[in-house]
């Protein structure tokens, strides 16, 4: 007879009767997204500056077209515009820019929109827009999609139809900074839900001598490690669910298509078996409830902090990328990004089968080392 | 009361390093009857309940509940499924209310006893939604023991139900007690209160260092072990402590004005009355108290047990 599922119904019941539970485990990741999302967003100046680099040059001269954009996108007075030649590398401008961001007007560019404004059928003649992603606000993109739309609607006079579209590539980094977050924030909540959590229940309860109580029914310490481990992946699940469908919403602050598709499910599954696992562990060793939370804590922040939740690991320092190498929770982050918002299917599954291996190694010595009747 | 033995204890030992906590004992306890286990703190009487529970593996002896081994591994889900068990200092998941407590306890047992009839037994029905951490302590314990009636166990282990129990609180789980026992159930109680053992117990073993040293009914042990009767002459003051002191050999005033004798044979007491009438003594009641389990503890030890420690 399963004897656990009554045991997450009772675990859940206490989750949603707890207010501090659900702050942590709902609120907070939102709350960091809020903050670091604005932090890393506002970090533009006053006039941002922007390379041209128009290809769209015939006998040295640059077409009308491409002429009429720069203009417009001069007038706005947002941008400090710098123009780069054909026979000068974007990519290594950009690389070296502080604020790398140009619109490459490409060669054609005014001859195509001619063809388009002569045929409805045509479709629009994009832009390319590089820019360094990480920058969550920048301001640039929304300021030159109006120009493009102004730019379009003088073309066209009593049209809606798009002429010339943006088409934005990264300038610099893969993704921007919320791109780059968001799988953290999820990966850091099912570390921080599963490891805290589990410490938490085991050594509360032990110390309470409800543990002792069920140890004297018919339930096995298998079905109480099974009953902590999949109340916590139930509440990892509602927490990541929330977190992406934020990302959906029309208002949302935090525009992130990323998606829980089948590599980041079994990531999260894997990860929340492997982090309870640990905080059995601990438990087993730290018996005072308040010395493992705190040892809980003592793990689970730097942790947080070494395995590229919050900053890429490139950018650590060289001392701090082999203890990153060795966190369970950078796996469990790299697999997460490779699968919600870098499309890397692979590296998500080889991610994934590695946090599964911890997941049982930690849960079968969660359950070995949990004490059901003392010796 | 059947003679059919439910537990049996044969030399059983359990030491913690080099702390013999029981110390090669052996008993048994009969289908249907209050089995009080009593003893101050630290006797060894919760590492011996705790080893029938299955909680606690023995050094070494046996023991066996319901005929089944505690040391094979087999029948240990066997013992949990037919004992029902209320710990010391009993506590269950303070955010679930009592009736949620009952029905998650029950879905743990294949066999369930209804929550509600559970809530009728222990007289709480209007606290059935109450949530188990506003509940007093005395209304806890009453929940802990509903939860160790939730699979209508053949044995139930009460360990120490009422310490810390106010009297009102106390008299109410020994209602629950004593309705256990109408019902066939045996019950294995631990305790320190000696008015406990005396006013459910059908027979007690008193349990010191981890050594049994008394066994039997509490009649029988206060008879053998009491002592005698004493004489009490309430505010008696000065006056009759010394019209009594005169003709009887072992008087005491107590700090209050009541006057003690023990008495040695029954003409003491046609003495003492006619004694205090002569001299026209003022005093309030005159009468006689049998020895009670606290004189058999403390003829057995020397001490007598106040909360659990000998002083």
């Amino acid at each position: 007879m399963m004897r656990f599922p009554g045991l997450v119904k009772v675990f859940l019941k206490h989750w949603y009767r707890r207010k501090s539970t659900i702050f942590w485990t709902i609120l907070f990741p939102i709350l960091l997204i809020t903050i670091f999302g604005s932090i890393f967003s506002n970090m533009g100046q006053s006039k941002v500056g922007l390379y041209v680099q128009n290809l769209d040059v015939k006998d040295g001269q640059p077409s009308q077209m491409s002429q009429g954009l720069i203009s417009a996108l001069n007038s706005t007075e947002a941008f400090q515009i710098t123009l780069v030649n054909s026979t000068q590398n974007l990519d290594d401008i950009l690389n070296r820019a502080s604020n790398p961001r140009a619109i490459i007007i490409h060669e054609g560019f005014g001859q195509e929109v001619a063809t388009s404004l002569h045929s409805r059928e045509a479709s629009p003649v994009s832009l390319t827009l590089k820019r360094d992603m990480t920058q969550v606000a920048d301001p640039a993109p929304g300021i030159i999609n109006t120009v493009v739309r102004q730019f379009n609607t003088y073309l066209l006079v009593n049209s809606t139809r798009e002429v010339v579209t943006v088409k934005e590539e990264a300038g610099k980094s893969g993704f921007r900074y919320i791109d780059f977050f968001i799988p953290g924030v999820i990966g850091m909540t099912v570390m921080t839900a599963g490891l805290m959590g589990a410490v938490s229940i085991n050594t509360e309860y032990r110390m309470n001598g409800v543990l002792r109580k069920l140890a004297t029914t018919p339930l096995s310490k298998i079905d109480w490690v099974l009953g902590v481990v999949i109340y916590e992946i139930i509440i990892a699940f509602v927490s990541a669910g929330i977190i992406v469908g934020l990302g959906y919403l029309p208002f949302s602050i935090f525009d992130v298509h990323a998606s829980l598709n089948l590599p980041a499910v079994l990531l999260i599954f894997a990860g929340t078996l492997a982090f309870p696992g640990m905080g059995m562990i601990l438990a087993r060793f730290v018996r005072d409830p308040t010395a493992a939370d705190a040892a809980a804590n003592a793990i689970a922040f730097p942790m947080m902090f070494l395995s590229g939740t919050f900053f890429p690991i490139d950018m650590y320092p060289d001392f701090l990328k082999p203890i990153a190498n060795i966190l369970p929770l950078t796996y469990l982050n790299n697999g997460l990004r490779a699968a919600m918002v870098n499309n890397q299917p692979d590296v998500a599954f080889a991610n994934a089968a590695l946090v599964m291996v911890i997941a049982i190694i930690s849960i079968c010595a969660g359950i070995l080392l949990t004490n059901w009747r003392e010796k | 009361m059947g003679s059919e033995p439910v537990i049996e204890v044969d030399s059983l030992v359990k030491r913690y390093g080099d702390l013999t906590a029981v110390d090669n004992i052996s008993f048994k306890v009969q289908r249907g009857e209050v089995f009080a286990f009593c003893g101050p703190n630290g006797a060894g009487k919760t590492t011996t309940v705790e080893v029938l529970e299955c909680l606690r593996v023995p050094t070494s002896g046996s023991a066996k509940v319901l005929g089944l081994d505690i040391s094979k591994r087999s029948d240990l889900h066997a013992i949990r499924s037919r004992i029902g068990v209320l710990p010391q200092q009993f506590n269950t998941f303070e955010l679930l209310t009592v009736k949620e407590s009952l029905e998650f306890f029950g879905s743990v047992f294949d066999k369930h006893v209804d929550p509600d009839e559970l809530i009728k037994v222990i007289d709480m029905a209007e606290y059935a939604d109450m949530l188990y951490k506003n509940l007093s302590g005395g209304l806890k314990q009453r929940v802990g023991v509903a939860i160790a009636l939730v699979n209508d166990p053949e044995i139930v282990f009460l360990d120490e139900p009422t310490t810390g129990l106010d009297p009102k609180a106390r008299r109410g789980v020994w209602d629950v007690i004593t309705n256990l026992k109408k019902n066939g159930k045996t019950v294995f109680l631990t305790t320190h209160y000696m008015d406990e053992v005396e006013a459910l117990a059908d027979n007690v073993n008193v349990i010191l260092n981890g050594k049994i040293v008394a066994e039997g009914s509490p009649r029988r042990l206060i008879s053998k072990y009491g002592g005698q009767q004493t004489l009490v002459v309430e505010e008696g003051q000065v006056e009759a402590y010394n019209v009594l002191k005169g003709i009887l050999s072992d008087v005491v005033m107590e700090p209050n004005g009541d006057v003690l004798v023990k008495i040695n044979s029954k003409s003491d007491i046609a003495n003492a009355f006619s004694a205090l009438d002569e001299n026209n003594v003022v005093y309030g009641r005159f009468s006689v108290k049998g020895a009670s389990f606290d004189d058999v503890f403390l003829n057995l030890t020397g001490k007598k047990l106040v909360e659990g420690e000998l002083r």
